[in-house]
């Protein structure tokens, strides 16, 4: 039966406010994935409420950390050090449970507070417990829900996308879906999704990805049917699609530019075994996790991996032309934001201007790669113009053997020579994609 | 836990999802299935569609009137009903079969704009906030006590279908905060409504969908944008009768006849009202598409 009002101040209340505390804090200041996180708290909470508590708070927090984050700033004179990020997330994790939860809010305090001296900041108890209490008197500020937005970075997207900027912050705190990329050349889609099924996972399908599976509940990947077998990866529907959008001729040589970290490589060769696939990245430790990944995948003998600055083609390049580039280029990520939050703590407009000109130099610099009558797919999981619309605009303007190829309707909105998918439209990320085909 | 999801139009398939995502739902009850287009005969409803692709199984009563309808609910053993835009009344022996009663997720901030309509009416009334509320229905329209509720900005430009989309996932995420705090033995506190800023919202009337230009600019933009998608405003203007799908408001003092055109150019067309212009931007004539005005204006060299 359901305690009509509060739950009395127990451990289990102040440990499960200190486990949903560490989960957030690694998701909103280290990066770590809310899955994974919750994947190694929840088991070592033995009541199944708290474990359930601790999930409510979880979500309810990272729906909407600007909120929070705007009350903090308003209430704490100087931002909170980098060594208090735990601190932090207590105190989100504190106003959660007043907001949107709306639970009683003595209990809620008295918890919170309680957590602060579990995670063995007992000099910081007092500071917890005057927040809340500040808080529950004056109400979270409601203001602006995406204040953790840059304010230039907002006022960009009102500019690209005017009819959309409302859609896009809301997509972007938006929880993201778990899509994964079934293995073809380990068994179809639907099979797999019966193996799904049987372990008592449920999927749905999409019918403009092949290989696409929805989870309707993430899961961690351990629990998923042959993952370690490589049978599937997890891997968002617009990421998915961009194969799609490449569509290398049969056996054809192929060059990833910026592969890591390598899914869209593992998904071409899992469509096409025979492709000569070459896949570069300039950060040579990310290529090394690239390399585990496709050891798992067994392709690890199917392609040649090369760490270099894909722009310096005379660094790299053997001279034979390729029937089909990828250009999966370096971006501001905005596109993602719902899977990783904290693409907007370090974004600078001035980043902007320098992401720019990288992708224009990589852009002209593989052109020289593409065979005659061969392909270029320029992709970023971006939404701004500047580096989607503008960038392949300017592109083809200054090379004149360049021709824009359309794409259809499953790519997303036309913008300019390419298609623009935004976050959350049909479950998926933020991704843009520009087809230019070679005059032969 | 044991869920009965009573829900109809798209709008509560977010809500479908959000219940099914960590619960038992042992059954849908969803408005029975009704003709719909043309000679495409009877359509099942898009919760209909969603839980059959889950596997759930249906019903769908023309009313609960009777004892074998109530019969059939209690024999789910229900612990909960979540009910969303599901378009029937719920008598209150319906209400005292689940353990938990029945939770409804309404889309505005209650107690303003109870009833049918609220996403469109708070764009009409030019309301720059709106919301979901998580309700515990009580015998009477909208009245029961708020448990959880989740506020957002409306957009200047923003449609009533945009914001229909927008509260929809809004909805499922407060319906999941609520299931959420169940599932952890909490039961969110019910918080009475207050007896001031009651409003209420009326069901959508094609008859309204007719733009008076008697009436000011602000009032017409506001519903034209209320009524995209559905069911569309309609005026008559240069002697055509169109459908409007954009347009904004502008603060100009003219001594023109309300009605008449003033201006047709690449921004738009024109049109006086009682005080300040309706610039039209998007428009939809008999049997066409929505194009802009000035593609529109291509067809009709006569107002250039």
């Amino acid at each position: 039966m359901p305690r009509p009002d509060s739950s009395p101040i127990t451990n289990s209340g102040a440990a499960s406010r200190a486990a949903a505390a560490r989960v957030l804090d690694a998701v909103l200041h280290h990066g770590r994935s809310l899955k994974a996180e919750l994947a190694l708290a929840l088991p070592r909470i033995a009541d199944p409420r708290d474990r359930a508590l601790v999930e409510a708070i979880c979500f309810a927090v990272l729906r909407q950390p600007a909120r929070f984050e705007s009350a903090l700033l308003a209430w704490v004179p100087r931002p909170l050090p980098k060594r208090d990020s735990e601190l932090k997330a207590l105190l989100f994790v504190g106003f959660a449970q007043l907001d949107p939860l709306g639970l009683p809010a003595h209990a809620a305090v008295a918890a919170t507070v309680e957590a602060a001296r579990t995670l063995g900041r007992r000099h910081q108890a007092g500071l917890v417990n005057a927040l809340l209490r500040r808080a529950q008197r004056e109400g979270l500020p409601a203001g602006e829900p995406h204040a953790h937005w840059p304010k230039w970075l907002r006022e960009q997207i009102n500019r690209d996308w005017p009819d959309d900027a409302m859609a896009i912050l809301d997509a972007s705190a938006a929880e993201p879906p778990m899509w994964l990329r079934v293995n073809r050349r380990q068994q179809s889609r639907d099979d797999y999704r019966a193996r799904l099924h049987e372990a008592g996972i449920e999927a749905q399908v999409d019918d403009r990805l092949p290989d696409a599976l929805r989870l309707d509940t993430p899961a961690a990947v351990a629990v998923l049917p042959g993952f370690a077998d490589g049978a599937v990866s997890v891997q968002d529907a617009s990421a998915q699609l961009v194969a799609e959008a490449l569509a290398p001729p049969p056996a054809g040589r192929v060059l990833d530019a910026c592969a890591a970290p390598g899914g869209k490589a593992a998904h071409l060769l899992e469509r096409d075994a025979a492709l000569r696939l070459v896949a570069l990245d300039i950060d040579a430790q990310r290529l090394d996790r690239m390399r585990s990944g496709f050891t798992r995948l067994r392709l690890g003998d199917r392609m040649q991996l090369l760490a270099a600055d894909a722009a310096d083609t005379a660094a790299w390049w053997d001279g034979v032309a390729f029937d089909a580039v990828l250009l999966d280029a370096p971006c501001s990520a905005t596109g993602i934001v719902r899977r990783q939050p904290d693409v907007l703590q370090h974004r600078r407009a001035s980043d902007l201007t320098a992401l720019v000109a990288t992708q224009s130099r990589l852009l002209d610099a593989l052109w020289a790669t593409v065979a005659p009558g061969g392909v270029l797919l320029y992709a970023t999981c971006s939404i701004l113009k500047a580096e989607n619309e503008a960038q392949v605009d300017a592109f083809l303007a200054r090379t004149p053997d360049a021709v824009a190829e359309p794409l259809d309707e499953r790519f997303g909105r036309v913008s300019g020579a390419g298609r623009q998918r935004l976050p959350g439209e049909l479950d998926c990320d933020g991704f843009f994609y520009a087809r230019m085909r070679r005059k032969g | 836990m044991r869920i009965v999801f009573a829900g109809t139009p798209d709008f509560a398939v977010p809500c479908l999802r959000a219940a099914a995502q960590r619960n038992e739902v042992v059954a849908v009850y969803t408005q029975p299935d009704r003709p719909a287009g043309r000679g495409r005969g009877l359509t099942p409803s898009p919760v209909k569609r969603e839980a059959l692709l889950r596997g759930i199984e249906v019903f769908q009563p023309e009313n609960f009137k009777s004892a074998v309808s109530k019969d059939a609910l209690r024999a789910l053993k229900p612990d909960l009903m979540v009910v969303v835009a599901y378009g029937l009344i719920l008598p209150q022996s319906v209400l005292d079969i689940p353990t938990y009663g029945c939770w409804n997720v309404h889309a505005s901030l209650l107690p303003r704009w109870r009833g049918a309509a609220p996403i469109q009416r708070a764009i009409e009334a030019g309301d720059r906030e709106s919301g979901v509320c998580l309700m515990q229905m009580e015998k009477g329209l909208d009245t029961g006590p708020v448990l959880l509720s989740q506020s957002l900005q409306i957009g200047e430009q923003e449609t009533g279908g945009q914001l229909h989309d927008r509260l929809s996932a809004l909805g499922a995420q407060v319906l999941a905060d609520g299931l959420g705090l169940l599932r952890a033995d909490i039961r969110p506190l019910p918080q009475p409504q207050p007896e001031e800023g009651v409003t209420y919202a009326h069901k959508l009337d094609k008859a309204e969908a007719r733009l008076d230009w008697s009436r000011p600019a602000t009032v017409l933009a506001n519903k034209v944008r209320a009524f995209n998608p559905w069911p569309m405003a309609e005026a008559v203007v240069a002697g055509e009768r169109l459908r409007l799908h954009g347009a904004v408001a502008l603060d100009e003092v003219h001594g023109a006849e309300p009605g008449s055109l003033l201006r047709a150019g690449r921004d738009g067309l024109d049109v006086a009202c009682a005080t300040g212009v309706l610039r039209i931007r998007v428009l939809q004539r008999d049997g066409g598409k929505a194009i802009t005005a000035a593609d529109y204006l291509n067809g009709r060299p006569d107002l250039r």
